[in-house]
Formats: C-alpha cells, sequence, structure tokens
C-alpha cells in the first residue's frame, strides 16, 4: 500500500512535474539489495578467490534474490494490480544486471549507483509527448517488447560482468594475445 | 581553515562531483529552454536539478558520514583529543562544500546564459537560487543523518531512497515543496527561505551531535534527541511553502505595448516584447466588426486578476506558458471575442442562442486565434466535445486556405451576422 504513494520530481515535460509511484522506486532498492549484499570485509581477498569460493558466492546471490524477489512480489501481489507485477518483475532485471555492472566496477557497497543515476536519468526524461519512451522499463506497459529486451540485454550485461572475475579476464586476453600471434604455440 | 580544505581534498565523495556537474548540466539544457532570457524562469529552472541531484548527492552524503565505519577508525576518533562534534563538524562542512559544487555549477552557468541579455528582475533569480541551495542542503543532511545510523553498504542506497520518500512525503503533506517553473507573478518568499535556511542550519547542528555507532552515548537520550530534533527540523523545513504571489507592480513593473488593445506584460518578460508588438499589430489589423477590449494585462499585473470569473469580476488577462504563442494567443482572441460578443450588453440577448451560433462563433474564435498566432495547428491537446474541435477546425481551415483579405471578411460577415440575430440593432 506504500507503494501506491507517489514521489512528485521534476519532469522534463510542460508544466514540469511527473509524479512517480513509489512501487518503482521501492523495485529498485530490492532489486539491489541483494547485491549490495555481496560485500564482506574480505572483499579484496574474494576477488581472486577460487571456484568454490565463487560457487557458493553465486548460490548465496542467487538465495537472496529470489528470495528478497518472492517477498517483494507477494506483498506487491496483494496491494497492486496484476498487471503492474509483470512491470516490477521486468524492471527488477534490468535493475538486478545495473547493479551487477556497477558492483563489478566500484565495489560492492557502491552497486546502488549506477541503478539511481540511471533511475534519475528515467525519471527526468522517460515521459514525453503524453507516453513513456520505449527506454522506460520501468513503467512502460507490460506488454512492451522493446523495454523487455533492454532489461534482458542489460541483465546478460551484468552476468557477464560478475562472471569477469580477474582470472577468467587473464584467460581472455590471453586468448586474444593467443589469435594475434597465430605462430606461437599454445601458451595456457 | 587548513583542516577544512584537508577534509575536501580527501573526501570519499570528491570524485562524484564531475558525474554530478554533467548530470546538472544535462537537466538544465536537455529540456525545453523557454527559460533562457526571463530571470524568475531561469533560477527555477537551475533549481530542478536540486531535486534530482539530491538524490545522487544524499546517498554520497551518506558514503561519506560512513567512512569512519569502513576504515575502521571509530576508536581512533572517539579517543581523540578534539571533540567529536568538532571531528564531524569538519566532515560535513567538507561534504556540503563538495556536494554543493555541482549545483552552484549548474547556476552560475544558466546566470551566464541569461545575463547575455540581461533584463530586470535579478533578484528573483538569486532568490531561486538560494531555494535550491536549501534542497542541497536538505539532501545532504538527510544523507548525513541515514549514513550515520546505517553504517557503509546500507547506508548509502537507504539515503538515495530516503530522499524519494522524503519527496514523496511532501506531496502528501504540502504538494508544493517542489518548484519546476518560475512564473513572473511568483516569486520566492524572503520569510520562510530565511525559516527554511534557520531549520537546516538548527539540523546540521543536531547532526553533529548524533551518537558514535558502536560507543555508549555520552548522556542518556542522546540518539533519540538528536534524531527527533534533526527529523523535526527536516520537516520544518520542509513544509514552508517556498512560492508565493508577487504584488502588483506599480508603472515601471510592466512593459506595455499600445494600439487598438494595449497588451501589458511583466518587465521581466522583455524577451517577448517583440512577439507582443507583432501581435498589437495583428489586432490593429482586425476589421471594425470586432471590438477588442481596450487593455489586456498580463495574469498578476492586475489586482482584481483571479478573482472569480464567473462572476466576471475579473478582467481581461493572459499566460505566457512556456514562451508558447498558443497560451497568450488563445486567451487574447477569447478576450477580444467576449468584448465583441459582450454577455453583459443590454441590447443582446446571447441567451437564446441556437447550437448552430454557438458553432458559428466556435468557428470565428479557432480562426481568430490562429490569426493571432500566425499558425494553424495548435501545440495544446484538448478533449472538448467533438462538435466544438470540428468548429474550430473549420475555423482554422479558413486562416490556412484563404488569403487574409478573404479572410477577414469572412470574419466581419460572421461576427455581423450572429450579432444582427441577437441584439437589437448595430
Amino acid at each position: 500500500m506504500l507503494g501506491t504513494f507517489e514521489a512528485p520530481l521534476p519532469a522534463a515535460v510542460e508544466e514540469g512535474q511527473a509524479r512517480i509511484p513509489i512501487w518503482r522506486l521501492l523495485t529498485m532498492a530490492v532489486a539491489v539489495l541483494p547485491v549490495l549484499a555481496l560485500h564482506s570485509p574480505l572483499a579484496e581477498l574474494e576477488a581472486v578467490a577460487t571456484r568454490r569460493f565463487r560457487h557458493g558466492q553465486r548460490i548465496y546471490l542467487a538465495a537472496t534474490v529470489l528470495g528478497s524477489a518472492l517477498v517483494f512480489l507477494g506483498g506487491a501481489a496483494i496491494a497492486l494490480h496484476p498487471l503492474v507485477l509483470l512491470i516490477i518483475a521486468r524492471s527488477w532485471l534490468a535493475w538486478f544486471g545495473l547493479a551487477l555492472i556497477a558492483g563489478v566496477l566500484l565495489g560492492w557497497r557502491l552497486a546502488w549507483t549506477l541503478p539511481v543515476l540511471v533511475a534519475v536519468i528515467l525519471f527526468y526524461w522517460g515521459f514525453a509527448a503524453g507516453e513513456y519512451r520505449w527506454w522506460e522499463f520501468s513503467a512502460r506497459p507490460p506488454d512492451d517488447v522493446a523495454s523487455l529486451l533492454l532489461s534482458l540485454a542489460l541483465l546478460c550485461a551484468g552476468l557477464i560482468a560478475y562472471r569477469a572475475t580477474p582470472w577468467r579476464r587473464r584467460t581472455w586476453r590471453r586468448w586474444r594475445g593467443r589469435s594475434l600471434r597465430p605462430d606461437r604455440s599454445g601458451m595456457s | 581553515m587548513r583542516i577544512f580544505w584537508l577534509h575536501v581534498r580527501n573526501s570519499p565523495v570528491r570524485w562524484t562531483v564531475p558525474v554530478l556537474v554533467a548530470l546538472d548540466l544535462a537537466i538544465l539544457f536537455l529540456r525545453t529552454q523557454y527559460w533562457v532570457g526571463v530571470w524568475p524562469e531561469t533560477g527555477a529552472a537551475a533549481q530542478v536539478p536540486a531535486y534530482l541531484l539530491g538524490v545522487l548527492v544524499a546517498g554520497a552524503a551518506a558514503w561519506a558520514a560512513a567512512a569512519p565505519v569502513r576504515r575502521g577508525m571509530q576508536e581512533q576518533l572517539s579517543v581523540a583529543k578534539v571533540h567529536p562534534a568538532g571531528v564531524d563538524g569538519y566532515r560535513l562542512a567538507a561534504t556540503t562544500a563538495i556536494l554543493t559544487v555541482p549545483y552552484l555549477i549548474g547556476q552560475m552557468v544558466a546566470f551566464a546564459v541569461t545575463a547575455r541579455t540581461f533584463p530586470p528582475g535579478v533578484l528573483l533569480w538569486f532568490a531561486y537560487a538560494l531555494l535550491g541551495l536549501s534542497v542541497t542542503f536538505l539532501s545532504v543532511s538527510l544523507g548525513w543523518l541515514l549514513g550515520r545510523f546505517f553504517g557503509g553498504g546500507f547506508g548509502a542506497m537507504t539515503a538515495a531512497l530516503g530522499w524519494l520518500f522524503v519527496l514523496a512525503l511532501t506531496n502528501f503533506l504540502t504538494g508544493d515543496f517542489v518548484v519546476v517553473t518560475g512564473r513572473p507573478y511568483l516569486a520566492v518568499d524572503a520569510f520562510t527561505l530565511a525559516v527554511r535556511f534557520g531549520c537546516l542550519v538548527l539540523m546540521a547542528v543536531a547532526l553533529l551531535w548524533l551518537p558514535e555507532s558502536g560507543r555508549r552515548s555520552r548522556w542518556p537520550g542522546q540518539g533519540l534527541v538528536s534524531v527527533a530534533s534533526a527529523a523535526a527540523l527536516m520537516m520544518l523545513a520542509v513544509v514552508t511553502p517556498p512560492v508565493t504571489n508577487r504584488p502588483v507592480p506599480e508603472g515601471e513593473g510592466r512593459i506595455c505595448i499600445s494600439g487598438r488593445t494595449t497588451l501589458c506584460i511583466w518587465q521581466e518578460q522583455e524577451k517577448y516584447r517583440p512577439l507582443m508588438a507583432t501581435l498589437s499589430g495583428r489586432i490593429d489589423g482586425l476589421p471594425t466588426a470586432f471590438t477588442p477590449p481596450p487593455e489586456v494585462r498580463e495574469f498578476g499585473l492586475d489586482a482584481r486578476h483571479g478573482l472569480d470569473e464567473r462572476l466576471g469580476v475579473s478582467p481581461p488577462h493572459f499566460y505566457i506558458l512556456e514562451g508558447s504563442p498558443w497560451s497568450y494567443g488563445g486567451m487574447i482572441s477569447t478576450e477580444i471575442m467576449s468584448s465583441t460578443f459582450a454577455w453583459r450588453d443590454p441590447a443582446c440577448d446571447w441567451g437564446r442562442m441556437s447550437d448552430a451560433d454557438q458553432l458559428r462563433s466556435d468557428a470565428v474564435l479557432a480562426w481568430l486565434e490562429a490569426y493571432l498566432v500566425g499558425d494553424v495547428t495548435p501545440d495544446y491537446s484538448t478533449d472538448a466535445p467533438s462538435a466544438m474541435q470540428q468548429a474550430w477546425a473549420s475555423g482554422r481551415r479558413v486562416a490556412a486556405e484563404r488569403p487574409l483579405p478573404e479572410q477577414f471578411d469572412w470574419a466581419a460577415g460572421e461576427v455581423i451576422s450572429i450579432r444582427g440575430e441577437y441584439c437589437a440593432k448595430r
């Protein structure tokens, strides 16, 4: 029920003010939360940890994501219209992907920066000439394809960034090095 | 001061400044540019980024507030010789200084853009600039408060969302915390602005007395009192409505263009003078069947504006909204039609006007609007009944297709015939 409150924010439209319903903000928060939870005091060691640790981290991340998604969607199902749930689910993917990208680049504790920046951009410029733009994945109708593709793309980018551990990046660089110098025998 | 600069140079949020400056300028310029050249609109447009940047600023302030916790420096700071409020004071001041820079840069750029023509009314811009500054201070304070309480990781995101929740709360409480336009008949009230800054200063002092996390507080209830007072002051700062009506100016406060109808606008809107002159010329060219009102003023220039329009006590007025000619063209054409087909004319009996004749006068109104604006496709949308919209479309077709003398003949003919049906003589 809290989700139906609206936050007034300036927007680049005539008479300049948009009303952003809170559930769009809460969705972003809950999607980013599991990524923030990945932080630990040993974060620098974990960045170069081996397979077993990463396996455990993946399970932890998946569990927290599923758990928070279920709780949030369950709560939203009670309080909000069912079509809104589809919008929430789609924007969830995008926020999660953005949080992963920011988390990998800046550290898990700063994983909120990119989602919040993108949220500000969406809220300000996302509504024009009477309807939401195609890239406004947190507010387009639930059957919209373009924003769904964008959300999936952001999710994939996030997952790729997550997989890009220092070990793998070294391997990828070696692959690239090997293909540029074909006369050298295999160097792995 | 040396210590202050030391904190600024080593602040964890100094790297956010380029990103925030870019975002601020993007918000300022990647939108309609009608604010250029009018001081109050410039100030309002440049303080809009304060609300949006406030999300990121609150998060950054929380990050800075939690820096000792992240670095594990709490013990060293708690046994330092310096009073903990002193340490926090320097850190809060440095954080505020850094996070205010993007907003100030945005205001300076907006100032420079409008200063090329330098119309009157700079003080109005300054008042809006201070308003935005108070909003930035508010977001920094909120971020600091939440950052101190929730620590490094979750505190920053909580603060970013906390700012959005505060905006939602203001929508619930007052509805006019977020200022987006600077219409010339409105101005920022100096008293409420002073009250707001007073609350923010007191709130900053309250923030310095927050207990350090993980340590016993120095006097009982320190946490509760400081948080409660900070929250109360923040609420007080937020509910003060900043923008009020301006008093009606005397002589030089307005620019008037004489003609068949005298058009008056606020002197701050000096850049619309050529448009008004063109409009006045077009009114002068109307056929004599039309009787335009002697004077039409922009809203707020007459003390009687805004009084109950149904009772007819409000004199003719118009708005210039976002620089659009349709905003003033539409209202001025309505005023001309109202004075031509005057309701209060004792010789006329408009009460028995038939629907068909009503639609004819609607068509003339649409033609008049298109003629005064000089364009036939309006930039507004309407949900008027379809018969009315068709009448308007036919009036605009006349303006688009026929040559000007023929348009005048048609319009004068329509006015004379409608008046002839319902008015005694003339």
